[in-house]
C-alpha cells in the first residue's frame, strides 16, 4: 500500500468518507502496535482497541479542523499522542471504580486529551512531542453544540460510558445482554451505571457549552 | 432521591422517545410537553446529537474492527502458506550447506589420491606380500579386489621370526612391520582414489603417527605430506 504524507492524508479524511479513515488506519497500524508494545506495554488486541479509538478520534478532529488548529504537528505525532492518552484513559478506567464520583474519572484528564501533572506541566513519557503545549484558547475553534458533543463523544468519553452508550444507543441492546457483555451483576447496575454516565455527560456539555457561548 | 427519581425518569423518557420505544399516545405527549417546555426541548436536542455522535462512533468502529479482522485473516493465511515453504527452503539451504562441503571433501581426496604414483612410493614385492596385484588392483579402480587381498595378507598369521643371529630377526621384524604399513598406506591411497575421506583422513592419521622414528614409519612423512595437501 503506497504511503500518503500527511496533506494527502489529511485531505482522504477531510473528503473520502471511509476510505480516508481506512487508509489512516492501514497506514499507521504496523508502526502504531511496534509502539505500542514497545511503550504501552499492552497486548495485540488491546492495542489494536486503542488504535481503532485514536483513528477514530484523529479522523473526526481532521474534520472539525481541530487537528488545523493544532498547529504545524506531524500527522504521525498527532495520531500517536492521541493514542498514548487513549490507553491512559483505558488503565485509569479500569482501576477505577465504576461508580466514579468525578467527571474526570468518567473522561479523560482534559479536553485536549493532555495528561498533565499536579503542577501543570505535560507528562510524555513515550518520546514523542507534546504537541498541545500551548494552552489552546476553545474559542480558536468555532464550534457547534454538535461540534462540541462531537468531540466529547470522540475524544472525551471512555469506559465504560463509551462501550454503554454504544451497546444501547448504536446496538440497541437490552439491559440485560449489556450486563451479560460488560460483566455487570445485572439490568439494573446496567440502568444506574448509565444514568451516572449520561448525568455526568450532561454536566461536561453543560460547561462546554457555556464556555462557548452558545448558552 | 425523588429527585434522582424524577430526573432519571425524564432521561428514560427521552432515550424512550429517541429511540423510537414510545407509542403514538405517548410520543404525542412527549412532543406537546417540549413545544411548551424549551429546556426540556433543548435537552432532547442534545441528547439527539449524543445518540448521532455515538451511533457514528458505532458505525466507524465497526468499519475499522472489519479491517482488522481481513488483515489478521490474511497473516493467518500467508503463515499457512509461507511456513511450509519456509520450512522446504531451510531444509533446501541446511542439506546444501552440508552436502557442499561433503562433496568438496569428496572431490579433494579422489583429486589428491589419484595423483599418488602407487610405483613410486611402494617397493615391488620380492618376495614376501604380493603388492603388485593390490597396486595394479587399485590403479584399475578395483577397489574392493584390493581391499580382499589386504584382508588376506593381514589375516594371515605373523611370520616366526628367527631368533638368531639378531640381525636376521630384527630384519624379519622390521620387514613385517613395512609389510603391515604398506597395507595400510595402499588401503588408504585406495579410499582417497574412492572419495571415503573420512575413512582415508583416518588411516592417514594413524599412518603419521604411528612410530616415533622414521626407521620405524616407513609411509610417515608420504601419509603427512598428503594429509598436509588436504
Amino acid at each position: 500500500m503506497r504511503r500518503l504524507d500527511d496533506s494527502r492524508l489529511i485531505a482522504l479524511i477531510r473528503t473520502g468518507g471511509d476510505a480516508g479513515l481506512e487508509a489512516m488506519y492501514l497506514q499507521y497500524r504496523d508502526e502504531f502496535l511496534g509502539w505500542g508494545r514497545r511503550f504501552l506495554k499492552a497486548d495485540e488486541d488491546e492495542l489494536a482497541s486503542v488504535y481503532t479509538d485514536t483513528c477514530i478520534a484523529a479522523c473526526e478532529n481532521v474534520r472539525s479542523g481541530k487537528y488545523a488548529a493544532a498547529g504545524n504537528v506531524k500527522f504521525r505525532s498527532y495520531l500517536f499522542q492521541i493514542a498514548r492518552n487513549k490507553h491512559l484513559n483505558l488503565q485509569r478506567s479500569r482501576k477505577n471504580d465504576p461508580l466514579a464520583k468525578t467527571v474526570e474519572d468518567i473522561f479523560g484528564k482534559n479536553e485536549r486529551g493532555i495528561d498533565r501533572e499536579e503542577d501543570g506541566s505535560a507528562v510524555s513519557d513515550s518520546g514523542l512531542p507534546d504537541v498541545f503545549e500551548e494552552d489552546m484558547d476553545s474559542d480558536e475553534v468555532r464550534m457547534t453544540k454538535n461540534g462540541i458533543v462531537r468531540d466529547v463523544v470522540f475524544n472525551e468519553m471512555t469506559e465504560p460510558c463509551l462501550s454503554l452508550f454504544r451497546y444501547i444507543y448504536y446496538e440497541h441492546r437490552k439491559g440485560k445482554d449489556v450486563a451479560e457483555l460488560m460483566s455487570y451483576k445485572n439490568a439494573d447496575t446496567v440502568k444506574s451505571q448509565t444514568a451516572r454516565c449520561r448525568k455526568k455527560l450532561g454536566e461536561v456539555l453543560r460547561v462546554k457549552f457555556k464556555n462557548a457561548g452558545l448558552i | 432521591m425523588k429527585k434522582e427519581v424524577r430526573e432519571t425518569g425524564l432521561e428514560d423518557r427521552i432515550d424512550r422517545y429517541l429511540l423510537g420505544y414510545m407509542d403514538e399516545d405517548e410520543r404525542s405527549e412527549f412532543e406537546s410537553e417540549m413545544s411548551s417546555d424549551s429546556s426540556l426541548a433543548e435537552e432532547v436536542g442534545t441528547r439527539r446529537m449524543v445518540i448521532a455522535s455515538v451511533r457514528e462512533y458505532g458505525r466507524m468502529r465497526d468499519r475499522l474492527q472489519s479491517v482488522e479482522a481481513g488483515i489478521r485473516r490474511e497473516k493467518a493465511r500467508r503463515r499457512k502458506v509461507m511456513w511450509p515453504l519456509i520450512s522446504f527452503a531451510a531444509a533446501a539451504c541446511l542439506a546444501a550447506c552440508i552436502y557442499v562441503p561433503i562433496d568438496a571433501a569428496k572431490q579433494n581426496y579422489m583429486t589428491c589420491g589419484n595423483s599418488v604414483i602407487l610405483a613410486d612410493v611402494v617397493q615391488p614385492s620380492r618376495g614376501g606380500a604380493d603388492f603388485d596385484a593390490i597396486v595394479e588392483a587399485i590403479d584399475s579402480g578395483r577397489y574392493e579386489d584390493a581391499y580382499a587381498l589386504i584382508a588376506d595378507i593381514r589375516s594371515a598369521p605373523a611370520p616366526e621370526y628367527d631368533q638368531s643371529p639378531e640381525d636376521k630377526r630384527k630384519y624379519q621384524e622390521a620387514r613385517y612391520r613395512y609389510e603391515m604399513q604398506t597395507l595400510d598406506y595402499l588401503e588408504a591411497v585406495a579410499l582417497m582414489r574412492q572419495g571415503k575421506f573420512l575413512k582415508a583422513r583416518r588411516a592417514l592419521k594413524a599412518l603419521a603417527a604411528d612410530g616415533s622414528s622414521s626407521e620405524n614409519s616407513y609411509y610417515k612423512d608420504a601419509a603427512q605430506e598428503l594429509l598436509d595437501k588436504l
